[in-house]
């Protein structure tokens, strides 16, 4: 039998058998979620909105906005103990344009517990893996975040002017960067630098060369020596030509540490894959284990052009209201059996598409010319 | 003193002509230059020329107590007027257009470009069809034919643009044409020169 599955659909099957095959274990979530947990912890959530309804009880509960909360919430992971598991959730987040809520189904994979260079490289892998498996045309960019986090640190700039800075280097804007850093009165050096930290792009062993340069501490060469030694692991696991650096990449600090990475697809608008290690936010939430994972926005999957499939239905087979029912079904199993679907009808609708018509005689389905 | 919003373009100079002819002409309307205000105070009336999407936001508001407006800016807004005329000018029908060979795929959410987001999530909660809108400001013709949107919503005059970019009418679900709006205050308190306009108005369209 052949399905007619949607690319969503589809990649979520795939990517199931995937994940399984690694050891991951489906992990399932309820919808609700207390709201405390995202009034406490906004900054790791990608917006500011989260749809909220009183329970019966009286307890304020939220429509969850983000999986990855509520699995590190729930997670028995420790140090000696760790978990795999990945899940397909729905989650409800602002639609800007429409003004109001959406569904956004996701699917994600979380990897908790002791990380270690092996784990790191394992779900970089499988997160490859995955936009492979969703379109060959592929490109995943790689960033570590403590780069730039060390170098703002080492300026010891106020809190405000740092988060400034991370922004604008967020948004690759140059200009904004020069002029927070001249506020701030920085030695034009340090400007100069700062505001070539969103051009920190592209090809790896380049990047990483240009990001040596601007090291101005230990601590900037060793995440460069890290970066580098995930980076040809990649290359040695065959994804030279699909991973590349972009060290402007910066998650919120409080949250994610080490590596981040997103993936994107040429044929579709956003990124469709986002993960990165995020030991900082099961420290916050209590949890003894460091962990990482990505999500991957299935969603997004259906925003590419479609050819939608030629017709509705292979057959329809025509039948006489007077006719024996049985002797209907056997002709539908008749023409299923030689693999086609069937719609039995006593008139075409208008606005089916069709490839062929059959009648009943004697029993049996017979074509009838167009 | 009446104060009349009229939609800047041909549409007002239409209008202005109407009223014109009834009694409320105004010297200089027809000057060229780029005052927005036009008075006669011996006619008792003061024209406004103001951007067509803004002449019920004048008249809601009290600023103009009177109007003329397409009924699509009405219907998207919403706006809180008295409807009072169908002056059945500036006729045209708010449609759904696709590329030509578009199948829809009701498995799918359907994504729209439309500059009339109300309209279109009034419409489609109507059919109970799930939607994505992109709003757009013009040039919407172009969201389908580059693979931005399945569809558009939009008004339909000629259908002219529509075929010279390949697209076609799926369904129209709304006439619209340009209707003589109140204030709801001013409707009361000028009651008797608005009634008069009204009925004078209306016999021209009949």
């Amino acid at each position: 039998m052949k399905y007619n599955l949607k690319p969503d659909e589809r990649a979520a099957l795939e990517l199931r058998g995937l994940y399984e095959k690694f050891g991951y274990k489906k992990y399932k979530i309820g919808k609700f979620e207390e709201y405390s947990l995202y009034a406490a912890n906004s900054d790791f959530l990608p917006g500011d909105k989260v749809l909220t309804f009183t329970d019966l009880d009286g307890r304020l509960l939220a429509m969850k906005p983000d999986v990855t909360l509520s699995v590190i919430n729930n997670t028995r992971a420790t140090k000696d103990k760790s978990e795999k598991l990945y899940y397909i959730e729905n989650v409800y987040r602002e639609n800007k344009e429409n003004h109001s809520f959406k569904e956004i189904s996701q699917m994600g994979l979380e990897y908790m517990g002791h990380i270690n260079k092996y784990s790191v490289i394992e779900v970089m892998n499988l997160a490859l893996k995955s936009l492979k498996l969703i379109d060959s045309n592929f490109l995943m960019e790689i960033s570590h975040m403590h780069y730039t986090v060390h170098l703002l640190e080492s300026l010891q700039l106020p809190k405000t002017v740092s988060f400034a800075l991370l922004n604008n280097i967020r948004q690759k804007n140059a200009a904004g960067i020069g002029q927070i850093a001249e506020k701030a009165g920085l030695s034009a050096k340090t400007t100069e630098m700062l505001c070539g930290l969103p051009f920190l792009y592209g090809e790896i062993n380049q990047t990483i060369k240009k990001a040596r340069k601007m090291a101005v501490n230990d601590e900037m060469h060793r995440d460069l020596d890290e970066l580098w030694e995930y980076c040809s692991a990649l290359k040695r696991l065959g994804y030279s030509k699909s991973i590349q650096l972009d060290l402007s990449m910066v998650n919120d600090i409080d949250y994610y540490n080490g590596i981040i990475f997103r993936g994107y697809i040429r044929s579709l608008p956003g990124c469709v894959l986002s993960g990165g290690q995020y030991d900082k936010a099961m420290q916050i939430l209590g949890k003894d284990a460091g962990a990482i994972g990505f999500a991957i926005y299935l969603d997004e999957l259906l925003r590419g052009r479609h050819a939608p499939s030629a017709c509705d239905v292979d057959a329809v087979l025509l039948y006489d209201e007077k006719d024996d029912t049985v002797a209907v079904i056997k002709a539908v199993k008749a023409l299923q059996k030689e693999g086609l679907s069937v719609r039995a009808e006593t008139s075409i609708p208008p606005d089916l598409r069709y490839r062929d018509r059959y009648i009943i005689r004697d029993g049996q389905p017979v074509k009838e010319d167009k | 003193m009446l104060n009349i919003a009229l939609p800047k373009g041909r549409l007002g100079d239409q209008v202005y002509d109407m009223l014109a002819s009834i009694g409320y002409d105004c010297p200089g309307y027809y000057e060229q230059n780029r005052k927005l205000v036009f008075e006669s105070p011996e006619k008792n009336v003061r024209y406004l020329l103001v951007k067509p999407s803004d002449v019920a936001i004048y008249v809601e508001h009290h600023a103009a107590d009177v109007g003329i407006v397409g009924r699509d800016i009405l219907l998207e807004n919403k706006s809180d007027v008295y409807e009072l005329l169908d002056l059945k000018i500036g006729v045209c029908r708010m449609a759904v257009a696709a590329p030509e060979g578009y199948v829809e795929d009701p498995d799918r959410t359907l994504r729209v470009a439309t500059k009339y987001i109300n309209i279109t999530k009034d419409f489609y909660a109507g059919k109970n069809r799930d939607i994505d809108i992109i709003k757009l400001n013009g040039s919407i013709e172009l969201a389908p034919l580059l693979g931005l949107t399945d569809v558009i919503v939009d008004i339909v005059e000629t259908g002219n643009t529509l075929r010279e970019n390949h697209l076609k009418v799926i369904e129209e679900f709304q006439d619209i044409s340009a209707r003589f709006i109140a204030n709801k205050t001013s409707f009361k308190f000028e009651n008797e020169m608005i009634s008069h306009m009204l009925r004078k108005l209306g016999e021209q369209v009949r």
